[in-house]
């Protein structure tokens, strides 16, 4: 046994953390994986032990405490970003910013910051506010529809492709490379592998065409910079796009599909929400407190020490968002959904220098999704003669959300504009974009 | 009462102006947040609001100045 295993195991040898398999986890009676995480935490807090040892995936440590997170989160000197997917994504190319240390990571957030910023984000309210309006009119005379793949899948997606200047009728294609990347690199590695391929090869041609002509999207900036007095190689670049599709779509569209399924059957949230939606955004922090899409791994890079648990460099570590923003020293009633809390100091965008650059989006993409959903179709529920389906993965949240609902009129006859309209023909299985 | 921020600590979390906007505002483009105004006893609201900001920024970058 080894040192780290003989911490882990505890007086009777019996811990949750042994076999703990975040990719993996047990899925409880309600359909997510919070009964275990919530029996985690409290192994954590009854043994006083915020960090434990898996021996899964050759062994990682588990960290769930609040405190314990958030020091290894603002410790980038021991807690390193090479790991920042583990296992890792099946990508040849790093991870440009998620994947980085500092100063490269500062070099390269610089770049990016101001597009994502709250003066920016506003801009995309209206755009927002029609394609979410354009994607019910879809669906509202049908009576039912999956709002993870109609609401959740789409707002994000065709709002990534705007900032990066991408075709938004390309939507379905580009979540299918999200989906390939966290779930697919796992559960189908050669079917994932053929979908990252066909990823790189359209970014590589993307970023020819804005070295020939540069816009105003992301990725011109990104193309045209210069760091240090040089342009980033085709690596990099690569890298880049992979960052922000990944980061744009995936973890959102996660957020808003877990909300919407929440809604479909908390009576309760739902109406109060309905009633007053101006407790809106905070339920979305509450969301991203009780249903954390992401959590982060490190590569531990020297050895370090934390709530007397020795960790030694060479070593993997995960930081438990779901776990920690369970923490009963710093949120009261933990384990309850509660949409006006605050404060709220979780840890669903992270903390630190890695802080979720498109926080300010997200927050802006889900509002203008739960308000207007909650106008146009305030009663629903789920189709309970379908399943809905946990993603699980570093970014986990709800697959599948099927829900029934007293059809309406749509306010448009046509589809918006061709991002809709190709996700409305997705999903009605008329376009195969395979 | 006056709150305080320190610029080398915030990132732009923007929890601050989402639960007390009439105080603070995004001062930059990463986010950083800046201070609009002094909240007084007279403002319950407000001021409950603003004190949850500061109980809540995610990095301690939020402060309330001591009254001389």
């Amino acid at each position: 046994m080894s040192e780290a295993t003989a911490i882990a195991a505890g007086a009777n040898g019996h811990s949750l953390y042994s076999n703990f398999d975040h990719i993996h986890p047990p899925i409880g009676p309600d359909g997510t994986p919070n009964a275990f995480y919530e029996a985690l935490r409290d192994e954590s807090v009854e043994a006083n032990r915020p960090i434990g040892w898996s021996e899964a995936y050759n062994g990682f440590w588990v960290i769930t405490g609040y405190p314990e997170v958030l020091d290894a989160m603002h410790n980038t000197t021991a807690f390193s970003n090479d790991a920042v997917t583990f296992p890792s994504y099946g990508v040849n190319e790093p991870l440009m910013l998620a994947g980085q240390d500092d100063p490269a990571h500062k070099r390269a957030r610089l770049l990016v910051n101001e597009p994502f910023s709250p003066g920016k984000v506003v801009d995309f309210t209206r755009l927002l506010r029609d394609n979410v309006n354009s994607l019910i009119d879809g669906i509202i005379q049908s009576g039912s529809a999956d709002v993870a793949k109609i609401i959740g899948n789409p707002v994000p997606a065709i709002l990534t492709a705007v900032i990066m200047g991408l075709p938004a009728e390309l939507g379905p294609r580009f979540f299918s490379w999200t989906w390939a990347l966290s779930h697919g690199s796992f559960t189908d590695p050669e079917a994932a592998g053929v979908k990252i391929k066909e990823m790189y090869a359209y970014f590589e041609k993307v970023i020819e065409d804005r070295r020939a002509n540069p816009g105003e999207d992301v990725l011109s900036r990104v193309v045209q910079a210069k760091i240090d007095g040089d342009y980033l190689n085709q690596t990099e670049l690569l890298g880049f796009c992979t960052t922000l599709l990944l980061g744009g779509i995936d973890n959102t569209s996660k957020l808003i599909a877990t909300a919407l399924w929440r809604l479909a059957w908390d009576l309760e949230l739902r109406h109060r929400l309905t009633r007053d939606p101006r407790v809106i955004p905070t339920a979305i922090d509450e969301f991203l407190r009780y249903y954390a899409p992401a959590s982060v791994g490190r590569l531990i890079k020297e050895d370090v020490t934390i709530a007397d648990v020795p960790m030694k460099a060479g070593q993997y570590a995960m930081l438990m968002a779901p776990i920690a923003n369970r923490d009963p020293r710093v949120f009261p009633y933990p384990d309850t959904l509660i949409a006006d809390r605050s404060p709220n100091k979780h840890l669903g965008l992270g903390t630190g220098i890695h802080r979720c650059l498109g926080a300010h989006v997200l927050r802006v993409e889900s509002k203008i999704v739960l308000e207007e959903f909650l106008k146009r179709i305030p009663e629903f529920e789920l189709d309970r003669s379908q399943p809905s389906e946990w993603a699980a993965g570093q970014v986990a949240g709800m697959g599948t959300v099927p829900i029934v609902f007293e059809p309406g009129e749509p306010l448009s006859s046509e589809p918006l504009n061709e991002g809709v309209r190709t996700w409305l023909d997705h999903a009605a299985g008329k376009e195969a974009f395979n | 009462m006056k709150v305080e921020v320190d610029l080398e600590i915030c990132v732009g979390h923007g929890k601050c102006y989402l639960a007390a906007p009439e105080v603070f505002e995004p001062g930059d483009d990463v986010g950083r947040t800046r201070i609009l105004r002094e909240v007084g006893p007279d403002e319950p609201d407000l001021l409950r609001r603003t004190k949850n900001a500061v109980a809540g920024c995610p990095e301690g970058a939020l402060r309330f100045v001591e009254e001389k």
